[in-house]
């Protein structure tokens, strides 16, 4: 069965503005099954936002391969299958969610009948239904959230990445996001996403990688990766550190 | 035809988002108040200055429009950017390209049609004071005007790929002005200045657009007629030619830069 996400050696290296290098990523290794969730967690500057760059086809890599869903990760057609919530987006606020949502639908083929449809059933969905003709610029925090889940899921996406998804949410909201990325698994989708909050990757996720200046450092079932009795932020911070450490 | 469907969503947007800002409400609410303002006017005891309203109304059309054009098309990338919102469309089905043509083209089409009110404002008060062009020469000054308004945009659009929103405003703003103001005697300040002077203004003379080519205002204002059909064909080809160019640098500097939401 093919991979949702394939990385394969991943390198990305920026030029630096005095000229010289730096290395986002240094052979970057990753799989995400269908049907499984991902954590992908790593501090600040570790490189996680750059290879969801890379796998969303936004950045070309200096080396390695990204594949999603079998195809090039630059290849307009993985774009129809994959969804995506981006971390900290403001929505344009002179739009309602129902607008956006139908003009996103359109961008997916969808007749204006059916993206309107698609639209008012994702709004239900993520308990937006109510505020589905108030301008986006109106959301709280955590309605823009649980709109930036909707449009991910646009098009039923065979593999769902998400940037921090539960950022900014109360308990309520989370439980709701965290019901959403469940049914998205259950029809058999790949969630892929990115957090610093360890406690919900560990409540919601099959697997973790932790990536730690451009690397993968480990992988596997967080229960796995913990020595015993340890948290998995207790895991977290020692392969940082250790990382960290050069060891 | 996908394709087609992201441009036009993407100018959806910047009509919907010029509409509800109230971005050309406000600039045709100052157009009417000072044509009107000027409509009441006489000049020097004259009792018809339908001329000198009509004058006066197309070059204010003219800097309102261009002020429209490069506020529009200058600001949109570095607002989807800073948003976050350009990740959520390039992650759909809209390629970078497709992205770049729907802003070009919202923005475009937007002063162009707050370009259509302020003329019709225009010539409505000459109309009133007399009148003074027949309609052929106002249409080939609005499609020559239209075209002005694409290279603009394009070249806005241009340096927004690679600069700030104020920095690719400026920019576009000065372009705007140079190529409408200084071009037309450009030519002849090189050839007057000589040495390296010279050189670096006969090569703005030839690698900046000639916008006084696209401009018939003296033909509307002094009932000259309409142009000879193969120069204004030959002028629209220009305006269009350039407009191409623009779009072109545009994607160039937009196709695989990377996209980062601190705007850096």
């Amino acid at each position: 069965m093919t991979n949702a996400i394939e990385i394969d050696s991943l390198g990305v290296t920026f030029r630096s503005r005095r000229g010289g290098e730096v290395r986002a990523l240094d052979g970057v290794d990753l799989a995400v099954a269908p049907g499984r969730i991902v954590g992908f967690l790593g501090p600040n500057g570790a490189g996680k936002t750059t290879t969801l760059q890379v796998v969303l086809g936004f950045l070309a890599p200096t080396r390695g391969t990204a594949r999603v869903l079998g195809l090039p990760a630059q290849a307009p057609e993985a774009r129809e299958r994959v969804g995506y919530l981006p971390e900290r987006a403001r929505w344009y606020p002179f739009l309602t969610g129902r607008e956006l949502l139908v003009g996103f639908g359109r961008l997916f083929g969808l007749s204006r009948r059916a993206a309107a449809d698609r639209a008012a059933a994702l709004l239900a969905e993520v308990g937006l239904a109510d505020a589905a003709d108030r301008r986006l610029g109106a959301y709280s925090r955590g309605m823009a959230q649980r709109f930036g889940l909707a449009q991910a899921l646009v098009q039923e996406p065979d593999l769902l990445i998400l940037d921090e998804p539960t950022s900014g949410l109360d308990p309520l909201g989370r439980m709701a996001v965290r019901a959403i990325i469940q049914r998205q698994r259950a029809r058999g989708a790949a969630v892929f996403f990115s957090s610093h909050e360890l406690s919900e990757v560990e409540r919601v996720c099959d697997e973790v990688a932790i990536l730690v200046r451009g690397r993968v450092r480990v992988r596997g079932r967080a229960a796995d990766l913990a020595r015993p009795g340890e948290s998995l932020e207790q895991c977290f911070l020692r392969v940082v550190e250790a990382a960290e450490a050069g060891t | 035809m996908r394709a087609m469907r992201g441009v036009a969503m993407v100018a959806g947007t910047v009509w919907v988002e010029g509409f509800r800002r109230k971005d050309a409400y406000v600039l045709w609410v100052l157009l009417a108040a000072l044509l009107g303002v000027l409509a009441g006017v006489e000049v020097y005891g004259l009792a018809r200055p339908a001329r000198y309203v009509v004058d006066a109304g197309l070059l204010i059309t003219w800097v309102f429009s261009g002020v429209l054009v490069v506020t529009l098309s200058g600001r949109q990338i570095a607002a989807d950017e800073t948003s976050g919102m350009v990740f959520a469309l390039l992650s759909k089905p809209l390629g970078r390209g497709a992205y770049l043509a729907g802003k070009w083209l919202g923005a475009w089409s937007m002063a162009l049609a707050a370009t259509l009110l302020f003329y019709a404002v225009v010539a409505g008060m000459g109309a009133v004071r007399g009148g003074v062009s027949g309609p052929a020469v106002w249409g080939q000054a609005i499609a020559l005007h239209a075209a002005a308004l694409g290279i603009v945009g394009a070249l806005t659009l241009a340096l927004a790929t690679r600069l700030t929103a104020g920095a690719a405003m400026t920019l576009g703003a000065l372009l705007a002005v140079v190529g409408f103001a200084l071009m037309p005697t450009l030519g002849a300040r090189a050839a007057e200045a000589g040495g390296p002077a010279g050189a670096v203004l006969t090569a703005a003379h030839f690698a900046l657009p000639h916008l006084e080519l696209l401009d018939l205002r003296r033909r509307v204002v002094h009932a000259w007629g309409p142009s000879p059909w193969g120069p204004w064909l030959a002028s629209l080809a220009y305006g269009i030619g350039w407009t191409a160019l623009g779009l072109l640098l545009a994607w160039l500097g937009f196709r695989r830069r990377p996209l980062r939401q601190d705007g850096s």
